[in-house]
């Protein structure tokens, strides 16, 4: 147990260490001015996240208070905690505990595997903690103001918020485990995994939507909404432990003890059942297989351009590193995705529905619709870290390949070429998807498309450039390198700028000035490039050596 | 050729310079072992002559090309080999020698030839097809080597060759550097092992605090201090410097 303890302390100090923009020691001042101007930025970021989502979650509380459902929220937010949980929380298990650089060195520890896996899974509870915290803290506040009573909530609430990633985590952990027991006598492993975690995400998705459009009968519709409890029971039943946790939040002791209970067995069943055997599993994914040629084998010798070589060297890399592949190109694949399983499902009203949007918003302004495909479109694309990590992804190659006779303008074009190949294969798919629901005008959508590839480029533009100057080299898992990046916020960051300078006062003043609005906002998103663009090239220029720090 | 002149590399506002006024000349077809002890400022100096660190002060010169000045003329005359495992693991061996060839602009014709003449050298043509994730330490020190000579530079830098090696391995690597030598090239290399400098190289520098402490020829250096090797030099040259700085504080 002691071993336990020094070990995750150590690794949930190293995780802290590397998201703390204050960490580390400086030499001068000018350095350490820099270091607290990131941290109050940093700061900014999280309040406004931090704000936006309270100010989501109020609105929807005043609506579900007028409806008399306010145990809807903290329900709501249980739920979407869960289920982001164990749909993407596979990933991130699948990166986290088994593609890290240290296993060869864990496992020669005087540690049990039991113990190493404990650790690990700690510290990847901490992290989902603080999202799920996030989204559920602001809910359970909104429900403990509007029912008066502060202290009861408190009570429930907490316990609530400690054990919520437990049931989560220890599925898709014990997935992942599974995962790697199934593919372990594959030659293309990484490959294997990898195609059987998107199976399973999608799965659930499949899974989670046919559940929620069952249709029912008109009695059973008249007793649902006759009373409060009747919806809640009918949403949350889709995953019982959300609706176990809902239910002790309002004060129901059983449903608390239940879901206490629930948890802390599902724990201690993944330490039973996948700690004994982690390091083996472990250790076995750095293991790579070989097919060794025997004799002269004939290999292809066609050259190509530096430019080229660079931009197949990402794509090479982004595809077979299983961290980058999946948090780069899932975005790609899911948004889509989950909008044809809808369909797949079988939603019987999904028809109805689409068409009384399209009615619905052939009355709107086209402009603004147009603005509003735009607005999903970029979200929908910067999404992935393609281009946000694309030096940070080098670790501890970059020295090497700054050694290499390129000019760093074409390092960092092939670099952000290869994200915005992404982010452009990304937005097609959303264009279509979008197409397909709003029966948009053509050129609208065009419009709606050009627009977003242009904040897109000044969004891809600006976060290249936050990553060219504070690169963050040192990490030992890939997750780890996406965790230390806060860059795609910068997307999102844009288009608070865009909405604040362009649609608002457009939206104020002329409520059929959609397509002044939409040039408006093509306007400054061009400024933006420009910047973006221009802050770029003056970091190639200037930084074509290691950073010192 | 490779030149340093006074090259002094000082890390941020830090009052102690990891490399101190540094200068040396290295000739054509000269094997130069550069030997010091942790943190001496042997790296330091292999990443400013190939361009990953620029000087405080001083400069570096690549067949007479300035590092700073041109970069990317200078590094096309290098070819180097790391000391770091981290290499991009994720290509087969063929794939990372087709990518530094397309780096270095090299002819389909001549990447072909000493792509097959160094795997074979190097005893590599069966394992160029896999991933060099799934290479033991010596193989990836094998496939860097021959993606650092598949231009054919003028200048080989090597950090720390010699780590991961089998006997065999190493010896194959040790007659490479001095076949390189032979064809004019400057072959420029780091090490802890001094038996290695001994044999090897032509010329030897001593490195310690930053500050270039002795520099000939291995045997003469010896003779020159009165000592029976290299390596009670290299001891004698550490061990004075360790007391004379705890004399100064």
């Amino acid at each position: 147990m002691k071993n336990y303890w020094i070990l995750t302390r150590v690794m949930l100090k190293n995780m802290l260490a590397s998201m703390n923009p204050l960490a580390g020691g400086y030499a001068d001042g000018k350095r350490k001015q820099r270091a607290i101007f990131r941290a109050i930025l940093v700061a900014i970021l999280c309040v406004s996240a931090l704000s936006s989502i309270v100010y989501v979650e109020y609105l929807i509380f005043q609506g579900l208070n007028t409806m008399r459902l306010p145990m809807l929220l903290p329900g709501l937010a249980i739920f979407l905690s869960l289920m982001a949980t164990l749909v993407l929380g596979l990933f991130q298990c699948l990166s986290e505990l088994f593609q890290g650089k240290d296993a060869p060195f864990l496992a020669a520890l005087p540690l049990t595997s039991r113990q190493v896996f404990a650790a690990r899974l700690t510290t990847l509870y901490v992290s989902e903690l603080a999202v799920d915290a996030l989204l559920c803290l602001p809910a359970f506040v909104l429900y403990a103001i509007g029912q008066g009573s502060a202290w009861p909530v408190a009570l429930t609430g907490l316990p609530i918020l400690l054990l919520l990633p437990l049931i989560p985590l220890s599925v898709v952990a014990l997935l992942a485990s599974l995962l790697m027991r199934v593919s372990f006598f594959s030659r293309h492993r990484e490959s294997l995994v990898m195609f059987l975690s998107v199976v399973i995400a999608i799965t659930y998705s499949i899974g989670v939507t046919m559940m929620n459009s069952q249709d029912l009968e008109t009695s059973e519709i008249a007793l649902m909404l006759a009373s409060a409890d009747g919806l809640v029971n009918r949403f949350l039943n889709m995953f019982p432990p959300a609706l176990w946790a809902t239910r002790g939040l309002t004060g129901v002791w059983s449903s608390l003890g239940l879901f206490a209970l629930v948890s802390l067995l599902c724990g201690a069943v993944v330490l039973l059942l996948a700690g004994p055997g982690y390091l083996n599993q472990a250790l076995s994914s750095t293991e790579k297989t070989t097919r060794r040629k025997r004799g002269r084998a004939a290999y292809g010798w066609q050259p190509s351009s530096a430019f080229r070589a660079l931009h197949t060297l990402e794509w090479k890399e982004l595809l077979r590193t299983p961290a980058w592949a999946y948090n780069s190109l899932m975005g790609v694949i899911m948004f889509p995705l989950m909008i044809c399983i809808g369909f797949i499902a079988g939603f019987s009203k999904a028809g109805d529905s689409i068409l009384s949007m399209r009615e619905l918003l052939s009355g709107v302004d086209q402009g603004y619709v147009a603005l509003v495909t735009c607005a999903v479109i970029v979200l929908g694309a910067m999404v992935n870290p393609a281009v946000s990590t694309a030096i940070s992804r080098e670790g501890g190659r970059w020295p090497f390949a700054l050694t290499l006779p390129v000019r760093q303008k074409t390092r960092f074009r092939a670099k952000l070429m290869v994200g915005m190949e992404i982010n452009l294969l990304c937005m097609v798919m959303i264009c279509g998807v979008a197409w397909f629901l709003v029966r948009m005008p053509v050129l609208w959508l065009l419009a709606a498309f050009g627009v977003a590839l242009l904040i897109g480029l000044a969004a891809a533009a600006f976060s290249l450039w936050v990553d060219a100057l504070r690169p963050q080299l040192g990490w030992s898992t890939e997750m780890e390198a996406i965790k230390k990046n806060f860059n795609q916020v910068i997307g999102m960051l844009l288009w608070v700028v865009l909405v604040a300078l362009c649609v608002v006062p457009a939206v104020l003043l002329w409520p059929r000035g959609g397509s002044v609005a939409l040039l408006a906002v093509a306007g400054v998103g061009l400024v933006e490039m420009g910047l973006g663009f221009f802050l770029l090239s003056r970091v190639t220029e200037k930084h074509t050596v290691l950073p010192e720090n | 050729m490779i030149e340093f002149q006074g090259a002094t590399k000082i890390y941020g506002k830090s009052d102690k310079a990891a490399l101190d006024h540094l200068s040396l000349k290295i000739g054509d077809g000269c094997v130069y072992g550069f030997l010091g002890p942790n943190g001496a400022g042997k790296t330091t100096a292999i990443r400013l002559l190939t361009g990953a660190l620029r000087a405080t002060e001083g400069k570096i010169l690549v067949n007479g090309i300035d590092v700073a000045q041109e970069p990317v003329a200078a590094k096309r005359l290098i070819g180097f080999v790391p000391d770091s495992q981290e290499m991009y693991d994720k290509l087969t061996g063929w794939e990372y020698l087709n990518f530094m060839a397309d780096i270095f602009g090299v002819s389909s014709e001549d990447r072909k030839r000493r792509g097959e003449k160094y795997l074979e050298v190097f005893e590599m043509t069966g394992a160029a097809g896999d991933r060099i994730a799934s290479y033991s330490r010596g193989m990836k020190q094998k496939i860097a080597s021959i993606g650092a000579l598949i231009h054919n530079p003028p200048v080989w830098v090597l950090d720390e060759p010699m780590v991961g090696l089998d006997p065999r391995a190493s010896f194959l690597l040790k007659e490479e550097m001095k076949r390189r030598a032979q064809e004019g090239a400057t072959v420029f290399f780091s090490t802890h092992v001094l038996e290695v400098a001994e044999k090897l190289c032509d010329q030897v520098g001593i490195i310690n605090h930053g500050r270039l402490v002795m520099e000939g020829r291995p045997e003469e250096l010896t003779h020159r201090q009165g000592e029976e090797s290299l390596e009670e030099l290299f001891l004698e040259l550490t061990e004075t410097d360790a007391g004379k700085k705890a004399e100064d504080q």
